[in-house]
């Protein structure tokens, strides 16, 4: 059997971040307010000082996907340069999931960095 | 995931399928907008425009990749995937309108004739009866398995009270004639026959079923005075008859001769408890206390959680006693012996008394795996055709491989293509089983109540024929798909288009094809050789050219004026030209007959048994049913006026009293009688109750009345019917002339099952070959035509034609021997099953007769060869110039 040439690598897999981390941050950038696509990963970039990059090619079907759980909405605004633009905004249970995957993230980090601070030998 | 957040969800999903096309043009802005911004921005850090272009493009990580997982995103695209393969799957099949047109009609055949046979089963046997909780409803079945009296037997009505009684606590009992057609008039007796049905009082309140207007018979029925006339009508008689007019309530009908007041109408949908039969009126049965008269049929409704084998139990019980205190003591040797026999069953009757589904459950089960067998043969077909499809496609499904296609996509459009293809064939076949249906209720002998099964395909049908598709679509289709998608890409593009597909799965499908034909049609060959033995037997008397018919009298007509009529009847009938003779009796066939009990004057009785058969002959009655005449003479029209009285006996009666005597005025006396008869004829011996029966010993007694005739004459059926109702209506205007129809009809409908079981076996036996045949002749055809390059080398090599065709038919003849030796494994399966777990399905056949199957073999080898020669021949002919120039 060999092994199809699809199976190769998979690109959207955003390696630098651990895995649902994304969705997560997406909501919190979403709960400040609502932006288009482009924004969000702008300011992306800009909140985690350039160490957290996902590319472009993530980006949107991430936004997709939360879309489609309806954790985040989407609406076609004229933007300021009088383009119209897909603007996201966070939804009501979209607003519980981020408070929920926030909680998992807290405890996670401070369990790993707890281990982390244990004094060797 | 929470349910209420699916809901929410919803209409985005709808969105994306639905508004596919507004959907994707929002991606497009979408990342258009994106591109836009982005480009912006690096032309801000001083790149220039083309190459700002570029590195946008590079970030998003190729456009179409990323819109394809945005639509992934969605998690829609299964759906419009279906519908993408499905628009797709259409086209292939109208690209190849012949394999298209194959396929979906043997599927069409396969699924349609299942169709038809489950409907019939289902509407016969297995539909609950129109009533509240019919799992309750069980069937107590009066019967003995051995014997002359094997079969089904009814009750008197104190034998139903006794049930009654035993069952008060845990049950109800309910009673019911048999339905039958009874003469129906407003003011006056008509013509008009209704299916009219005596039950007990109890019946509607058991069964709970009330009135749409006025009430139905209650038990209270018995202290009302004149309780017993009165009548409620089937909703659909009410309507068809009244126009659904209430004012009938109150108002007299002629139901039997006699007035009854109709009460009330039965609701909508309650057409009594006997699948088939539509009951039309209802009355309360009459209490005969004689308990030697039997005429009802018992059912009981147990109480909840009453376990069926402890009533049965206690219903055997009470029968035992009943037939130890109040029958055995009057009943004659014979009948102790029978009733000693006879046990109660309580028999599971959720779909009712199923008399007709019962009587032909056996034939439509083995039908129904014979139609299953056929649409197994059709799935390897069409999978062997698919097969050589996908072979055919195989570049254009290792180009979407390579396109990046996965295999499970592919495996799943080819797939979708196969299902459509089923679901066409169902389609088809739903339509084909309609009509099948049909034809097989009317290959049915008629019965007195005309038929009613509710034919209509409904929500259960449907299901039953939904899943027989998917399960064909899986069986044909997923195999093939499964292979085809299972391909190297790399490879199979690198070497062009030879590809060398193993053909070993399309020749074990061939195998399994014939494999299954070779039991089909050695059931086939039993059932015809059944058949045959069964019209072979001698009857003893020739039906051939006999027309008979029924004559129906008003009540109370008197005997003089019958003996008249009938005496009259002969002569009419007998003045035309072409009647050869005309005569009256009773029914000389198959209708169960009077027997009694014979003394033999001045011969000490030889055994036991002294019960014969009794049939009343009128002058002429022999020679009309062509008994042939041994000794003495036949009756003539004076014996019944003379003294003293005569009698004419059979063969197996003058052997068995008086050997090698002469039976020839030697005197009887009949179930004790005073009369005494002389013997003035002996005649041959004739089956008077069914062809496999015994012969009985008879006698027929002189008779000047008789309510069944038989017309011998040359004459066309139709034109004699024409000639009996004239001559009747001429005699005596009250006289009503039924069932005109030839003996031989009467005989055939004896042996019906057989001959449905007979003709529709060879038919689906003979389908199965022709499919398994052109299954055969297409695999070969094909694999002739790809190895047509080498048969062109091995040719310009030196071989010659006749090498060719041997080499191909050497190869064929391994498929064909290695199915048809797993076939006749599966034949022998079959004989012992038909022969020993169904029995009474055969008749005079001998396991060990092997000719059969010899036979089946032989046929079925020959059908494949001829098969599998046509295409041999054609790669032998091949010019290995133009073969070699082929790829």
């Amino acid at each position: 059997m060999i092994v199809s040439v699809t199976e190769g690598m998979d690109m959207s897999k955003p390696s630098d971040l651990v895995q649902g981390t994304l969705d997560m941050l997406l909501l919190k950038i979403l709960a400040l307010e609502p932006m288009n696509g482009f924004a969000v990963s702008q300011r992306l970039k800009q909140v985690s000082g350039d160490v957290l990059q996902v590319s472009d090619g993530s980006l949107y079907p991430a936004l997709h996907k939360l879309e489609q759980e309806g954790w985040i909405a989407a609406e076609w605004k004229t933007s300021e340069y009088g383009r119209r633009a897909k603007y996201y905004s966070l939804t009501r249970l979209g607003r519980r999931q981020l408070e929920k995957e926030a909680g998992n993230w807290g405890r996670l980090s401070s369990a790993i960095s707890r281990v982390i601070k244990l004094k060797e030998a | 995931m929470r349910p209420e957040h699916r809901l929410y969800t919803i209409p985005l999903r709808l969105r994306s399928l639905f508004r596919r096309a507004q959907a994707e043009e929002e991606l497009d802005d979408e990342l258009r907008d994106h591109l836009e911004r982005k480009t912006e921005e690096y032309l801000a850090k001083g790149m220039t425009q083309e190459e700002a272009r570029r590195r946008a493009r590079l970030d998003l990580g190729g456009i179409e990749q990323t819109k394809e997982k945005c639509r992934d995103a969605r998690q829609v695209t299964w759906i419009q995937n279906f519908v993408q393969d499905l628009h797709f799957g259409l086209r292939m099949l109208r690209k190849s309108p012949g394999f298209t047109a194959v396929a979906i009609l043997t599927l069409a055949l396969g699924i349609g004739a299942n169709t038809a046979i489950f409907t019939l089963l289902h509407a016969s046997l297995w539909s609950p009866l129109p009533v509240s909780d019919p799992k309750e409803i069980f069937h107590l079945m009066r019967s003995s398995s051995e014997g002359d009296f094997a079969g089904e037997w009814s009750y008197s009505y104190p034998l139903f009270q006794q049930f009654s009684k035993t069952a008060a606590p845990w049950g109800e009992v309910f009673a019911t004639e048999v339905v039958g057609p009874r003469k129906f008039g407003l003011n006056e007796v008509s013509d008009q026959r209704i299916a009219g049905e005596a039950v007990s009082r109890n019946f509607f309140s058991v069964l709970n079923v009330g009135p749409i207007v006025g009430r139905v018979l209650e038990p209270q029925d018995d202290n009302v005075p004149g309780g017993n006339h009165v009548a409620v009508l089937s909703y659909v008689f009410w309507r068809r008859r009244f126009q659904a007019d209430t004012s009938i309530l109150g108002k007299t009908i002629l139901y039997d001769e006699t007035p009854y007041t109709v009460v009330g109408v039965a609701r909508p949908g309650f057409f009594g408890i006997e699948p088939g039969e539509s009951v039309d009126v209802w009355v309360p049965a009459t209490p005969v206390p004689d308990p030697d008269v039997i005429l009802l049929r018992l059912l009981v409704r147990l109480h909840r959680g009453v376990d069926p084998a402890q009533a049965q139990a206690k219903f055997e019980a009470a029968f035992r006693a009943h037939v130890a205190e109040v029958l055995l003591p009057s009943a004659s040797p014979r009948f102790k012996q029978v009733l000693v026999a006879q046990h109660i069953t309580v028999r599971p009757a959720a779909s009712g008394l199923a008399s007709t589904g019962r009587e032909y459950e056996k034939p439509l089960l083995v039908l129904f795996a014979v139609v299953v067998a056929v649409l197994l043969i059709s799935c390897a077909n069409i999978a062997n055709l698919i097969l050589a499809r996908n072979t055919a496609r195989h570049h254009e499904i290792m180009v979407r491989l390579a396109l990046g296609a996965s295999r499970a996509r592919v495996a799943w459009q080819l797939f979708t293509e196969n299902f459509t293809l089923s679901l066409f064939g169902a389609f088809v076949g739903v339509l084909l089983s309609v009509w099948g249906t049909r034809v097989l209720v009317s290959l049915l002998p008629p019965s007195p109540v005309p038929m009613a099964f509710n034919l209509q395909p409904d929500f259960v049908v449907f299901s039953f024929t939904a899943a027989v598709s998917v399960a064909t679509a899986v069986l044909f289709g997923l195999g093939p798909a499964l292979r085809a998608a299972r391909g190297n890409p790399d490879m199979s593009l690198q070497g062009g288009r030879r590809v060398i597909a193993s053909p070993s799965s399309g020749r074990l499908l061939l195998a399994g094809q014939l494999a299954l034909s070779l039991p089909l049609l050695v059931g086939a060959g039993l059932f015809v050789e059944t058949l045959h033995n069964l019209k072979s037997i001698d009857l003893g008397f020739h039906a051939e050219h006999v027309m008979t018919f029924d004559l129906s009298y008003p009540k109370g007509t008197s005997q003089d004026r019958l003996h008249q009529a009938c005496a009259e009847i002969k002569q009419r009938l007998e003045s035309h030209p072409g009647v050869i003779v005309a005569s009256y009796g009773s029914s000389v066939y198959g209708d169960g007959g009077w027997s009694t009990s014979v003394d033999v004057i001045g011969n000490p009785s030889p055994g036991k048994d002294n019960d014969v058969g009794l049939i009343s002959a009128g002058p002429g009655f022999f020679e009309a049913i062509g008994l042939g005449l041994l000794q003495g003479r036949y009756l003539r029209s004076q014996d019944q006026a003379e003294k003293p009285s005569v009698a004419v006996v059979n063969e197996s009666f003058a052997r068995h009293y008086f050997g090698s005597n002469s039976a020839i005025g030697r005197r009887i006396t009949l179930g004790g009688s005073q009369t005494v008869r002389e013997i003035v004829g002996v005649v041959r011996d004739a089956k008077h109750y069914g062809v496999r029966e015994r012969v009985w010993r008879m006698v027929y007694l002189p008779a000047q009345r008789g309510d069944n005739f038989f017309v011998r004459a040359n004459l066309h059926p139709q034109s004699l019917a024409g000639i009996i109702r004239a001559s009747v209506a001429a005699s005596d205007k009250t006289l009503q002339v039924q069932e005109v129809r030839p003996l031989v009809t009467v005989v055939n409908d004896m042996i019906s099952q057989e001959r449905l079981t007979a003709l529709l076996s060879s038919v689906f036996g003979a389908l199965a070959c022709l499919i398994a045949a052109i299954g055969l002749y297409g695999v070969v055809a094909y694999s002739v035509s790809r190895r047509t390059s080498e048969f062109g080398m091995r040719m310009a090599l030196g071989a010659q034609r006749g090498d060719i065709r041997t080499l191909v038919l050497r190869q064929t003849l391994a498929v064909i021997l290695c199915g048809v030796a797993i076939g006749i494994g599966g034949a022998l399966v079959v004989v012992h099953l038909l022969s020993s777990a169904i029995n009474g399905m055969l008749y005079g056949i001998k396991p060990t007769d092997i000719s059969l199957f010899i036979g089946a073999t032989t046929s079925l080898v020959a059908i494949a060869l001829l098969a599998a020669f046509l295409p041999a021949r054609r790669a032998s002919r091949v010019d290995p110039m133009v073969a070699l120039r082929y790829e």
